[in-house]
């Protein structure tokens, strides 16, 4: 081998060491640098998170930054001329290797003089040893870069997360708030599977899925609560059908009760009682079978009852219709299979209005979680927000509406300005909170809730009871009890008495519907309806709504 | 053939240590103003040497000119010294017939080892005589030129305290000189060297070691000496960067420097780089080798400006700066 290929193998030898050594100090560099960068990321998105195309677009943005700077830096590899000064300067050669590189890729310049110094060049590159000049060693970054990434991995799993509920448990507010959020969603969803299993409607599916966002850190608590709001709207929609279903039931009854066979169904479904009054409907069926063809008046009852027919009761009354006409034909067997069917639809009707009324008691849990959501965002704790939640003391002109033949009514305004004070302070009177959420004042209502009782309809027994709740509405009762006492003592009963008792409703004013569904109130709430056309939108819902006969 | 250059450079080797140990003889300690004035010498320049008197300059020179089997004089610089009278002039002389002719006697310039002590007190006219001998080696009297012998060296002392009637060095002769060096104070140690030597009945003599023949021989060597294009270039850029008007500018250059260093210095930078390497037995220059001699080569290249007279700024600490902040690779 001539002096000049082994200089130029020993520069080239050089040339690849320095060059991989190179790449493994950008790499850490690079290394040490991402990790860096990562961890601040991190540590921000703790503080602040971000959304998750936000992270995605930065994670993206910077590895292939990162990327193509450290492909720039592989891409001009280091010319021998480098290599030749870099190999001087560690055999400390006095630039004999760059001068004998330079001589030989010049040829054109060669004497007698430079063929002695290349040969003198070579003689002593031979004995430098390109490994020991540079060493393979890791570089000092990838230290910093290995401990970077320990502690990125080590922030991944830290118990901290973005995600709004989790982040209740992380905040320094009172740690009942975590588990009073946490406590609502699996209230809500245990009130959601009862509803389910009585009628099913994907309700249950919906908030599963939400509460997948929910725990997940990239989902922004506006959406949470905005898809929140969306499904409690949902849930809230049934009411309509339920009020007029209801409504149809208290029409029929009050059909039915015109004959003596079937004013035991008519009193029980006026009470309510769609249970009972399917097994008056079953006992009618029985005692048809044996005794044969009732009075003609049953026939015409179960007629009148099944002409008002109304959305939701289209098989009951299709079922009372059958059973008039079997008994018109004196068809007793076709009349009690009609009766049964009729108790059936009662007993379907049942389980509608109980889910709707769990899915109002959900809707109501689904408001409080919203509360409990938003205020973490606001990331404070306000001093009224769990305020539904507790007693309030304050009287309220909800108790003077519970009175008799005004239930209706007054239940129905309020039920307009539910959700609308649930933030307020405790002690201000807010109608439609103090209405619902009063236990104190509620008799029975709050025996299988956990003092939150719902607005909407409920047609459970011990919900449809209650006292009044002002001392001048119960005076008025216990001068009308005595009154009625008096009079069944002397065998009369006043006929003014008698006729509020008959045009008294017999739902209770709590479970009585918003004359507007949620949907139409938040519609009406929303800023872009001008003011002065927001009467006159509700007017139009009022005029679509339903016709209920008192 | 690479035998014969590798005696070459060891008997250069031999022959500059040689000459060195003769004048290290009577001369004690000034290591570096020896072997700078040897390198001036050899690099076929002329050394400019600057000191307060008594430090020996003019020893220096006469033990020089014995090591070497030189013809040498002396020029004492003075006001009133005139051209003739260091170039020589023609004198009217008489032959055997009665007839009488012009004749040339040459003047002191006509020896191989010029000594021109306190060059700075004569007058620029005999100043610039001298120019045209140090640089054409030829002396011109009249309508005749006459070559000067070679090897033909000026050693120039000047004193840097006595300014008063004296005619500082123009730029153009200051660029003639290879070196300046400055010749300090002895150390103590050198000091009891001087006092032991010279305050005896014998003082050692030094033996002329080199003859003419020799030097231009060594000479030769020297311009032999290979220069890569990459240290050249080093070489390139630290004069470049003494100019205050260049894009190479050296920023304490920009603001103190009136006059930066001609191509001729940076010749005296490779050719004293190359005895250099020489004298470290090496056949390649190597960016050290320049940054060795940088200063003595460059100081009295680079002019100060008013601003750098006033701050009284050193140019050694400019040329200092420049090698500093000059990268040695591109």
């Amino acid at each position: 081998m001539s002096d000049q290929d082994l200089i130029l193998r020993v520069l080239r030898q050089a040339q690849a060491r320095i060059r991989t050594n190179r790449i493994l100090e950008r790499l850490a560099g690079a290394l040490a640098v991402w990790t860096g960068v990562g961890i601040l990321v991190k540590l921000v998105d703790l503080a602040f998170p971000f959304g998750l195309g936000l992270i995605r677009f930065f994670w993206i943005f910077w590895v292939a930054g990162a990327s193509v700077v450290f492909l720039w830096s592989l891409r001009c590899p280091q010319d021998l001329r480098l290599t030749a000064e870099a190999v001087d300067r560690r055999a400390r050669l006095d630039d004999e290797v760059l001068s004998a590189w330079w001589f030989i890729s010049h040829p054109t310049r060669i004497t007698p003089w430079i063929e002695l110094h290349v040969h003198r060049a070579a003689a002593k590159i031979r004995d430098v040893d390109v490994s020991a000049l540079w060493p393979r060693v890791l570089p000092r970054m990838s230290y910093v870069a290995a401990l970077g990434l320990v502690a990125l991995v080590g922030l991944h799993f830290v118990p901290i997360s973005g995600s709004p509920v989790l982040s209740l448990a992380d905040s320094a507010s009172p740690p009942g708030e975590f588990s009073e959020a946490e406590g609502l969603m699996e209230e809500i969803e245990e009130l959601l599977e009862r509803a389910e299993a009585l009628d099913p409607d994907g309700s249950l599916g919906a908030f599963q899925s939400l509460m997948n966002d929910v725990s997940d850190v990239d989902v922004p608590t506006s959406a949470i609560t905005s898809s929140l709001d969306d499904l409690a709207s949902s849930l809230d929609e049934g009411n309509l059908t339920t009020a007029g279903i209801l409504e149809g039931l208290e029409d029929m009854a009050q059909e039915l009760m015109g004959a003596d066979e079937t004013s035991a169904t008519g009193e029980a479904l006026a009470g309510g009682d769609l249970g009972g009054a399917a097994g008056e409907f079953d006992r009618l069926a029985d005692a048809i079978a044996v005794a044969g063809t009732p009075a003609a008046d049953v026939a015409e009852a179960l007629a009148r009852a099944a002409g008002d027919s109304r959305a939701g009761l289209e098989d009951l009354a299709q079922s009372m219709s059958d059973a008039a006409e079997a008994l018109g034909r004196a068809d007793t067997a076709a009349a009690g299979e009609s009766l049964a069917d009729a108790a059936e639809a009662l007993r379907d009707l049942s389980n509608v209005i109980e889910s709707q009324n769990l899915r109002n008691q959900a809707s109501d849990r689904i408001d409080n979680l919203q509360e409990a959501l938003e205020g973490r965002g606001a990331g404070g704790d306000q001093p009224g927000q769990d305020a539904p939640d507790e007693p309030q003391a304050g009287s309220s002109s909800s108790s003077e509406e519970g009175q008799p033949g005004g239930a209706m009514d007054s239940a129905s305004g309020e039920s307009d300005q539910s959700g609308a004070g649930e933030s307020a302070p405790p002690g201000e009177a807010q109608p439609g909170d103090a209405a619902t959420r009063q236990p104190g004042n509620i008799e029975g209502a709050a025996g299988g809730d956990s003092g939150l009782i719902p607005a909407g309809l409920g047609f459970s027994p011990e919900q449809k009871t209650g006292q009044p709740t002002s001392l001048e509405v119960r005076l008025e009762q216990e001068s009308t009890e005595a009154q009625t006492q008096d009079a069944e003592r002397s065998g009369e009963l006043p006929p003014r008495q008698e006729a509020t008792r008959q045009e008294r409703s017999r739902l209770d004013y709590r479970n009585v519907p918003s004359e507007l569904t949620p949907a139409q109130q938040e519609l009406l709430g929303q800023e872009r309806v001008p003011r002065e056309y927001r009467n006159l939108i509700r007017d139009y819902f009022q005029a679509i709504r339903p016709t209920i006969e008192r | 053939m690479i035998a014969e250059l590798d005696a070459q450079v060891a008997l250069f080797q031999q022959q500059f240590t040689l000459v060195r140990n003769e004048v290290r003889k009577v001369i004690v300690g000034s290591e570096e103003i020896i072997d700078g004035v040897l390198m001036g010498l050899l690099a076929r320049g002329h050394v400019l040497l600057e000191g307060v008197p008594g430090l020996g300059k003019t020893k220096l020179v006469q033990t020089l000119s014995r090591a070497l089997h030189l013809k040498f004089s002396r020029i004492q610089f003075t006001p009133d010294l005139m051209p003739a009278d260091i170039t020589g002039t023609h004198i009217v002389q008489e032959n055997e017939f009665g007839e009488k002719f012009l004749k040339f006697q040459p003047g002191p310039l006509f020896a191989n080892v010029i000594l021109a002590d306190e060059i700075n007190r004569a007058t620029p006219k005999t100043q610039s005589a001298l120019l045209e001998a140090m640089q054409e080696k030829t002396v011109s009297v009249g309508k005749d030129t006459y070559t000067l012998e070679l090897p033909f060296f000026v050693l120039a002392t000047q004193n840097p305290l006595e300014m008063e009637g004296t005619y500082p060095l123009p730029e153009a002769q200051l660029d003639r000189f290879f070196m300046k060096l400055n010749v300090g104070y002895p150390s103590i140690g050198s000091m009891h060297t001087i006092m032991d030597r010279t305050t005896k009945v014998a003082e050692p003599e030094p033996e002329a070691v080199l003859t003419g023949q020799q030097i231009l021989k060594m000479r030769d060597t020297v311009l032999a000496i290979p220069i890569a294009r990459p240290v050249q270039d080093y070489a390139v850029r630290l004069v470049l960067a003494t100019h205050p008007e260049g894009p190479e500018a050296h920023p304490m250059t920009r603001r103190y420097v009136r006059y930066g260093a001609s191509p001729r210095g940076a010749q005296a930078l490779v050719l004293g780089a190359k005895i250099r390497a020489l004298l470290d037995n090496r056949v390649h220059v190597s960016t050290g080798d320049i940054r060795r001699i940088a200063v003595p080569v460059l100081r009295h290249r680079v002019l100060l400006n008013f601003e750098g007279e006033a701050e009284r700024i050193d140019t050694d600490s400019i040329l200092d700066e420049i090698i500093r902040d000059t990268p040695v690779g591109e």
